[in-house]
């Protein structure tokens, strides 16, 4: 199963948020959907879930229209919100019916995920007596009740403490590794970095990038390097290598400096260096993190 | 239509659990029950001397007769054995009249000639016992009479024994129990709307005000989260309704004798054709000034913005509430018949007017049909709005706005 967003626009009066967006989600996989505040993230969701008509293009599920009332979706949306008057066994009930679940099926789906969430001493409760995160919890449960074959989550992580993250990451591994089309946006880095097989990344209502994230990882390290001297300070280093090979410097941290090579091959480097009676402490291929992947694509435009 | 059904339930039993409810309903139903005592309360309280000839002329007994005085002022009265029940005889009218005034005697009847009397009291109604005199004084004379020509006192019998039927049609509907049933009808459906039109608009606006709207939109159409909305507040309502009306039952059943003296003069001029346009007009006013309610329950985000959003709704149902007040006592006033036409207005003029005077058939379907469309049309247009109000987080909608992009397509 694939659900291809093709090339879809939408506006809100003058102003143009997303344009011309086109990127594909398969089953097996989550997806992490990633930009800037304001970048059209959240309005890309809801044109997906048909709660905005997009100006143009069209969304498929395997190649037909996609109608998210006609398929079993879970949907977070950014805007979170439950009934706080209501007991929350009552609600996801609710919302499990209004799925397509029996009442019968959709009280024991809500009580499996109530339990799952670590919520079961809450389920008479209404949900206005809940702390933040466990209205939280309540409200991600909501969209796992009816068994979705797809699973869209706006902004899911925040507001979770790191054990409830925890538990919460857990159920997207199950649901990718159950064959769930998984896709959700995202501010923390380091989550979508752990467990999405492919990420797509918007700016200014406009798709930068959308790949396999171990693909783009691969493309954006090649001929980049880590590299540390033992014997001689950080600054002296630097200018060693700026005069050898200038601009090769990309960046720095802690570690080591990470430098671009820029087709030279690495046996280059390491011989001018010992030439040079340089000890070297680090050498290895630079792997990027999605967040410099993220700050790289995205950040020059801030 | 089974999401619907679903909103229906749900938000059925999220008003009935809400304890408001229960509150009010219990409270204005103890009022209902304690106001059907009233009339038992006034007469405890009342004198006793004012109440002791409320039977009917008929039933007035020679006790009933206690301490009462009597006057010939002139004509024969040694026939008339109505006389023989009063307690004491006067000459003078001064002497009669001072001991009424003391108290001593009850009431005094004066008689002023063989077909003329003068009843005085002091603060009692008298109607009855005047009746009731008048009566036995007419059967006297007429005794007299037949007796002074010689003529046989079995045809007395027959001549009075002899009947005449007539039916009478009355073009302007004269019964004070159609005035009473009229006024209650207006009352009861102008609370009925009040109480729960502000129900759905809340009811509507929640979702916005809890954000709960993007997950209902995803799961659901528009259609079926009003439509289950609205005829669950509705519901709710003529459930309300119905227990008001059996804790008034209940009243009557107990307080049955002291209500029915009360009741017992109005006459009622209501058929099956009366309760079917009232039926009709009740059910689809409420139906469309709900769905009304609805639509601008659908502008806001807020859940406090919602009183100012229903004003307009609010000003309509004065406006009918008036129109009605207005035919109670002048049915045929033009603007009154018009406004049993206009659909805002007619779910109570049109009741009022039928049940005032007589409303040709084609007047009637004329103004059910306008009724009928407002209905599909005004639910309509609360469905666009309330979808168009789940694409509008934060402001609030201007009425005619919402009109503007429901016309411009920009909804589904």
């Amino acid at each position: 199963m694939y659900l291809e967003i093709c090339g879809i626009g939408k506006s809100f009066g003058d102003k143009e948020v997303l344009k011309n967006i086109s990127f594909k989600i398969r089953s097996g996989r989550a997806m992490g959907f990633l930009g800037r505040n304001g970048s059209g993230k959240t309005t890309t969701l809801r044109c997906i879930m048909n709660i905005f008509k997009p100006k143009y293009g069209e969304i498929l599920l395997d190649g037909s229209a996609f109608n998210p009332k006609k398929n079993r979706v879970g949907y977070l949306p950014e805007e979170r919100g439950l009934y706080y008057k209501e007991k929350i066994l009552d609600q996801l009930i609710y919302f499990g019916q209004l799925r397509g679940y029996s009442r019968n099926e959709s009280r024991d789906s809500s009580k499996f995920w109530i339990e799952r969430f670590g919520l079961g001493e809450y389920s008479d409760k209404k949900l206005e007596t809940l702390s933040k995160g466990n209205q939280q919890k309540v409200q991600i449960a909501q969209a796992f009740i009816n068994d979705p074959d797809i699973i869209i989550l706006d902004e899911p992580f925040s507001g979770l403490d790191p054990v409830n993250a925890e538990v919460f990451k857990d159920v997207i591994k199950e649901s990718v590794k159950e064959g769930k089309l998984v896709l959700f946006s995202s501010h923390q880095m380091g989550y979508v970095e752990e467990f999405c097989d492919d990420i797509t990344l918007i700016d200014d209502g406009s798709i930068i990038l959308s790949d396999d994230l171990m693909k783009v990882k691969e493309n954006k390290s090649k001929g980049k390097y880590r590299i540390d001297a033992d014997n001689i300070d950080r600054e002296r280093f630097k200018r060693i290598i700026e005069n050898k090979f200038p601009a090769s410097i990309t960046n720095e941290d802690k570690i080591s400096l990470i430098i671009d090579m820029e087709g030279k091959s690495s046996n280059e480097l390491l011989s001018t260096l010992i030439d040079e009676k340089i000890s070297i402490k680090v050498f290895s291929t630079y792997m990027p993190s999605l967040n410099d992947i993220f700050i790289e694509e995205v950040g020059g435009n801030a | 239509m089974r999401n619907a059904k679903i909103v229906f339930g749900f938000e059925l039993r999220s008003i009935l659990n809400k304890k408001s409810f229960t509150i009010v309903t219990v409270v204005i139903s103890v009022i209902i029950i304690v106001a059907t005592f009233i009339p038992k309360l006034s007469s405890l309280f009342s004198n006793d001397s004012k109440t002791q000839y409320a039977g009917t002329a008929e039933e007035l007994e020679k006790s009933e007769f206690e301490n009462t005085g009597y006057l010939i002022e002139s004509g024969d009265y040694s026939d008339f054995r109505l006389i023989d029940n009063f307690t004491q005889e006067f000459y003078d009218y001064a002497e009669l009249e001072k001991e009424i005034l003391n108290g001593k005697l009850n009431f005094g009847v004066v008689f002023k000639g063989i077909n003329s009397f003068e009843v005085i009291s002091n603060g009692i109604d008298m109607s009855k016992v005047s009746a009731f005199i008048e009566s036995e004084l007419l059967d006297y004379n007429r005794t007299g009479f037949f007796k002074k020509h010689d003529i046989n006192m079995e045809l007395k019998d027959e001549v009075y024994g002899i009947e005449i039927n007539s039916t009478q049609t009355d073009l302007k509907r004269n019964s004070s129990g159609n005035f009473i049933f009229a006024i209650l009808y207006a009352a009861l459906m102008y609370t009925l709307i009040i109480l729960y039109g502000s129900t759905v608009s809340s009811s509507v606006a929640r979702e916005k005000d809890n954000r709960t709207m993007e997950i209902l939109i995803a799961n659901t159409s528009s259609d079926s989260l009003i439509i289950g909305k609205t005829l669950a507040a509705g519901l709710a309502g003529i459930i309300q309704t119905v227990i008001f009306i059996l804790s008034f039952v209940i009243g009557l059943i107990i307080n049955y004798t002291e209500l029915s003296e009360k009741l017992g003069t109005l006459s009622l001029d209501i058929g099956t054709a009366s309760i079917a346009v009232t039926a009709f007009y009740a059910v689809s006013g409420y139906l469309l000034y709900l769905f009304i309610f609805a639509a601008l329950g659908a502008l806001v985000s807020k859940i406090e913005d919602v009183n100012y959003a229903i004003t307009p709704a609010m000003i309509f149902i004065i406006l009918s509430y008036s129109m009605a007040q207005i035919g109670l006592f002048s049915p045929e006033n033009v603007i009154f018949k018009i406004s049993s036409y206009f659909p805002f207005t007619s779910m109570l003029t049109m009741p009022v007017r039928y049940l005032m005077v007589k409303v040709g058939v084609l007047e009637l379907m004329f103004s059910a049909v306008i009724m009928v469309l407002s209905i599909v049309f005004v639910s309509f247009l609360a469905i666009k709005i309330y979808r168009l109000g789940s694409l509008n987080y934060g402001n609030r909608m201007k009425f005619f706005e919402a009109i503007r992009m429901v016309k411009k397509g920009e909804v589904d």
